[in-house]
C-alpha cells in the first residue's frame, strides 16, 4: 500500500513538472551552449558589453546581442534550444513566455494617460542635451552621439528570431518597443510587417491587417524599390486581402 | 326653483375666483367648528314688533354649529365626519290676547362624506377650496308650544330621515396647522329637495388640522457615494458626487427639484443641484456635489461631519424636506492608497516650490529645458539636506495613510516613500517636467511601495544620450503617436545619489514589472502625476 502510494506520488510530481516547465522557462539560468563570430553579452544594467564564451550563464537581467555573420544557440531548459541569428538583440526577459493578455497589458502600460500637452513649452533642443555615458554619471556635457542607424535592426531581428521559434507574443511585445524606440527607422516596413505575421499568427487579425496597412505605407512612403521591399509589399496586400476574407 | 338655481350659480361663480388661486399643501387630519345659516323650507328669517308692543312676530330659521373631522385617504381625497344642531324658531305673541305661540325645530344630522381638493397643490396660495358630498341620517325634532290665558298646551314630535348633501367650500390657511373654513351646502333631506327641511346651508367657521402635509415627492433612498473625505482632494468633491439622493414624484404632475447640500464647518456655502424636472411618477437618482472650503485643510484627525440635505420640490407652493447623513472627514495628510488621488497632494503651483525650484536649478546652472539635469540637480540638492526615510506614525485604529506636501517633508525633513514621491513630483512639476508614479502592490510584500517617473522629454531614438542599456528607461507613448523617454527614480534612495536611485528604480521596474510580470498582472501600475 506504501509502496503504491509512493509510486502515485512520483507520477504526480513528474506530471506536475511536465506542466510548470513553460513557466519555468523564465527565472531559470540560460545557457550558452555554442556561439559563432562576435557574441557579446550585458548584465543587468551595466552600459559595456562584454565577449561571452560558451557556457556562459546568462541571467533575467541580461541581454546578449550578435554581430555580423555571427550566432548562438541559447538552452533554455533541457530540450529547448534557442538560435540567435547574426546582427541581433535579445533581452532574457524577451524568452518569458506570456499569453495573449498579458501581451495586450503590456502593451498599454506604457501608454500615458490624462495628460495635457504641455510638450510644446518644454519641448527638449537635441542641442541642449546632455549626454551621460558610462560610469562617469555626473552630468558633464558631452558632443551629442548620432544614433545608431543599427540599433533598430538587431531588435528586429531579435524579434525575428522569437518569432520563428513561435514565440509570436513576445515577438509582438518586442516589436512594438522597438517601433516605438525608433519611429523614424529606415527600416521599408520590415518591422510593422513582422509585426502584422506575429498578430495573424495569434489570429489578431483586427491589429495584424493594422500593421500589414503600416508596412505598406512605410514601403510607399520611404520610396523603397528594392526588390526586397517590393516583394514584402505585395506580400502585404495578398495577406491583408486574406486577412479581409475571414472577417465576418 | 329658479331662485335656488341662481343662487347655486352666483356661489358656483365666488369659487371660481378662487380657482386662479390655489391650495397649500394640505394637511392629514383636522378637526373644526362652524357656525351656519341653514335655509330650512324657503323661511325666511324674520322679525316684527307692532303696536306699542302689545304683539310680536319672530321667525328664526336654521341657526346651528357644526363639528366637523376630516382625514386624507388618497392625495386630494378626504374622509369627512360632519355632525351638528341647527335649529329653528318661530313664534307669535299677543299681549293683548294674553295669547302665544311657539313653534320650533331642531335637525341633528350626522353626516359622512367625501371632500375633494380640487386645485392642484403646485399653484401658490393660501385657498384650498373643495367639493363635498355625503350621506347619513337627519333627526329631526319639533315641538309646539301653545298659550291661551291660562292654558299651555306643548306637543313634539320627532322622526329620523335619511338625505344625502352636496357642497363646497374653501378653506383659507392661515397657519400650517390652522386655517378659517367657509362652508356651502345643500341638503336634500329624505332625498328630496321639496322637503321641508331641504335647504341651502352657509357655514363660516374655523378647523385645526394636523399630521403630514400630502406628499408631492418621496425621498426613497439616500446612497452615501463618498462617506469618507480626504481633504486634500476637497475641490474634487465640487464635481463628483458625495451622495446619490432618490426621489420620486408622488405629485401626480411633473415638479422641479433642487438639492441643496451643506456640511456644517467644512462646505464654504450651500450648494444646490438646480432645478430638475422630475415627470409624473419618475424615480430619479440625484447627485450631492458640496463645496468644501479650504478650512477643511486645518483638519487634525479624522472626525464625524453631517451632509445636511435640503430638499426643495415646486412649482405650487414650496415643500422642503430636510435629511441628514454622517461623513467623516480626514486627517488634512490623510491618504487612502488611491494612486488616482495622490496627484491631489503634489503642489508645483506653490509659490515657495516655485521659487525654491527655480533658485535651486539657476544657482547650479542648468539649462531648464535639459530635464534629465534638472531632475537629477534638483534630487542632489534634496539629497544634501540630509531627507532621511521615515514611516508614517502609527495611529492606532487608523489605517489610511498620510501623505505630506513637499514643504512639510521639507521642513521635518523626512518622509516615507510617498511623501518622497510628492516632494520630488512637486519640484520637478514646477519646472515643467511631468511626472508619474509607479505603485507596486507586491504579491509577496505586505506593504505597497511607490517610485517616481520622470520625463526626460527626450525622444526615443535619443537614449543613447543618457544610457546605452535601455532598461534603464522607459519608452512611454503619448496621446498621440509621440513618444518620450521617461527615467524611473527611487526617491527613497536620497542618500545614496541620483544615479543609484535611478539604478534602483530601473532594476526594480524591470524585475517587477517585466520580469515578474507586475505590469501584466496589475500590481505594478503607473499613474501619470498631471
Amino acid at each position: 500500500m506504501g509502496q503504491l502510494y509512493i509510486i502515485r506520488m512520483r507520477v504526480t510530481a513528474g506530471i506536475l513538472m511536465l506542466l510548470l516547465i513553460p513557466s519555468l522557462t523564465f527565472g531559470q539560468a540560460i545557457t550558452i551552449v555554442s556561439i559563432k563570430g562576435d557574441v557579446k553579452i550585458r548584465r543587468g544594467l551595466e552600459e559595456a558589453w562584454a565577449p561571452v564564451t560558451v557556457g556562459s550563464i546568462l541571467k533575467d537581467m541580461d541581454s546578449i546581442l550578435t554581430g555580423e555573420n555571427a550566432e548562438a544557440s541559447l538552452q533554455i531548459h533541457q530540450d529547448h534550444t534557442f538560435r540567435l541569428g547574426p546582427q541581433a538583440m535579445l533581452d532574457m526577459a524577451d524568452l518569458r513566455r506570456i499569453d495573449q493578455r498579458e501581451m495586450f497589458l503590456l502593451l498599454m502600460s506604457e501608454k500615458i494617460n490624462n495628460i495635457e500637452n504641455r510638450r510644446e513649452k518644454s519641448r527638449i533642443r537635441l542641442g541642449n542635451v546632455t549626454v551621460v555615458h558610462g560610469n562617469d554619471k555626473s552630468g558633464s556635457a558631452k558632443t551629442v552621439k548620432p544614433v545608431d542607424a543599427m540599433r533598430w535592426r538587431q531588435e528586429y531581428n531579435g524579434a525575428r528570431a522569437l518569432y520563428g521559434h513561435d514565440y509570436f507574443t513576445n515577438a509582438i511585445v518586442k516589436l512594438s518597443k522597438t517601433g516605438k524606440r525608433f519611429p523614424n527607422a529606415e527600416d521599408c516596413g520590415k518591422i510593422s510587417f513582422l509585426l502584422g505575421q506575429s498578430f495573424a499568427a495569434i489570429r489578431q487579425v483586427g491589429q495584424a491587417m493594422e500593421a500589414y496597412q503600416a508596412s505598406a505605407e512605410k514601403i510607399r512612403t520611404m520610396g523603397c524599390n528594392d526588390s526586397e521591399s517590393l516583394r514584402r509589399l505585395q506580400l502585404t496586400e495578398t495577406a491583408v486581402a486574406e486577412l479581409r476574407d475571414t472577417m465576418p | 326653483m329658479r331662485k335656488k338655481t341662481t343662487s347655486l350659480i352666483i356661489c358656483f361663480l365666488l369659487f371660481f375666483g378662487q380657482f386662479v388661486y390655489a391650495q397649500g399643501l394640505s394637511r392629514n387630519t383636522g378637526v373644526g367648528v362652524r357656525a351656519s345659516f341653514w335655509s330650512m323650507s324657503d323661511h325666511v328669517m324674520s322679525y316684527n314688533v307692532s303696536g306699542n308692543r302689545q304683539s310680536a312676530d319672530i321667525d328664526l330659521s336654521g341657526v346651528g354649529v357644526w363639528l366637523f373631522l376630516f382625514s386624507r385617504v388618497h392625495n386630494h381625497w378626504f374622509l369627512t365626519f360632519e355632525s351638528g344642531a341647527v335649529g329653528s324658531v318661530s313664534g307669535r305673541g299677543d299681549a293683548e290676547l294674553q295669547a302665544g305661540l311657539a313653534e320650533g325645530s331642531a335637525v341633528t344630522p350626522i353626516l359622512f362624506g367625501m371632500r375633494y381638493d380640487f386645485l392642484s397643490s403646485r399653484m401658490p396660495g393660501a385657498l384650498q377650496p373643495y367639493v363635498s358630498g355625503g350621506i347619513g341620517p337627519y333627526w329631526i325634532n319639533q315641538f309646539k308650544a301653545e298659550a291661551r290665558g291660562d292654558e299651555e298646551e306643548v306637543t313634539g314630535q320627532s322622526a329620523l330621515k335619511y338625505g344625502v348633501y352636496a357642497g363646497a367650500g374653501t378653506h383659507i390657511i392661515l397657519t400650517s396647522w390652522f386655517a378659517l373654513n367657509f362652508d356651502l351646502k345643500y341638503h336634500f333631506v329624505d332625498f328630496h329637495a321639496g322637503h321641508d327641511y331641504s335647504g341651502i346651508e352657509f357655514g363660516l367657521g374655523l378647523a385645526v388640522m394636523w399630521g403630514k402635509k400630502r406628499e408631492i415627492f418621496q425621498i426613497r433612498e439616500i446612497e452615501l457615494v463618498v462617506q469618507e473625505i480626504y481633504p486634500v482632494d476637497y475641490q474634487f468633491y465640487n464635481s463628483y458626487p458625495l451622495a446619490l439622493v432618490k426621489i420620486k414624484n408622488v405629485a401626480g404632475y411633473p415638479i422641479e427639484i433642487n438639492v441643496r447640500s451643506n456640511i456644517k464647518g467644512y462646505s464654504e456655502r450651500p450648494k444646490d443641484s438646480g432645478f430638475i424636472k422630475l415627470e409624473k411618477n419618475e424615480l430619479r437618482s440625484i447627485p450631492v456635489t458640496a463645496i468644501f472650503s479650504p478650512a477643511i485643510l486645518s483638519a487634525d484627525r479624522r472626525q464625524p461631519a453631517v451632509l445636511d440635505l435640503a430638499i426643495e420640490a415646486r412649482p405650487g407652493t414650496s415643500v422642503i424636506k430636510q435629511v441628514h447623513a454622517q461623513l467623516f472627514v480626514h486627517h488634512r495628510q490623510a491618504w487612502n492608497g488611491d494612486m488616482k488621488k495622490l496627484k491631489y497632494y503634489i503642489t508645483p503651483e506653490e509659490k515657495q516650490v516655485i521659487e525654491q525650484s527655480k533658485q535651486i536649478i539657476q544657482e547650479a546652472n542648468v539649462d531648464f529645458s535639459d530635464h534629465f539635469n534638472t531632475a537629477r540637480v534638483l534630487f542632489e540638492y534634496f539629497a544634501g539636506l540630509g531627507l532621511a526615510y521615515r514611516n508614517d506614525p502609527d495611529v492606532p485604529f487608523y489605517q489610511d495613510d498620510r501623505v505630506q506636501s513637499a514643504l512639510e517633508t521639507l521642513k521635518v525633513g523626512s518622509g516615507d516613500c510617498d511623501d518622497l514621491v510628492v516632494l520630488y513630483a512637486s519640484f520637478l512639476q514646477s519646472l515643467g517636467i511631468r511626472t508619474a508614479s509607479v505603485e507596486v502592490r507586491d504579491p509577496q510584500k505586505d506593504q505597497a511601495h511607490l517610485y517616481l517617473l520622470f520625463d526626460s522629454g527626450l525622444e526615443p531614438e535619443q537614449g543613447e544620450l543618457i544610457s546605452s542599456n535601455e532598461k534603464k528607461y522607459i519608452i512611454r507613448q503619448g496621446p498621440g503617436t509621440r513618444s518620450s523617454i521617461w527615467i524611473p527614480i527611487e526617491t527613497t534612495r536620497l542618500a545614496q545619489g541620483f544615479h543609484e536611485a535611478w539604478n534602483a528604480a530601473a532594476l526594480a521596474y524591470q524585475e517587477e514589472g517585466i520580469i515578474r510580470n507586475g505590469l501584466a498582472e496589475g500590481w505594478v501600475t503607473i499613474i501619470d502625476n498631471q
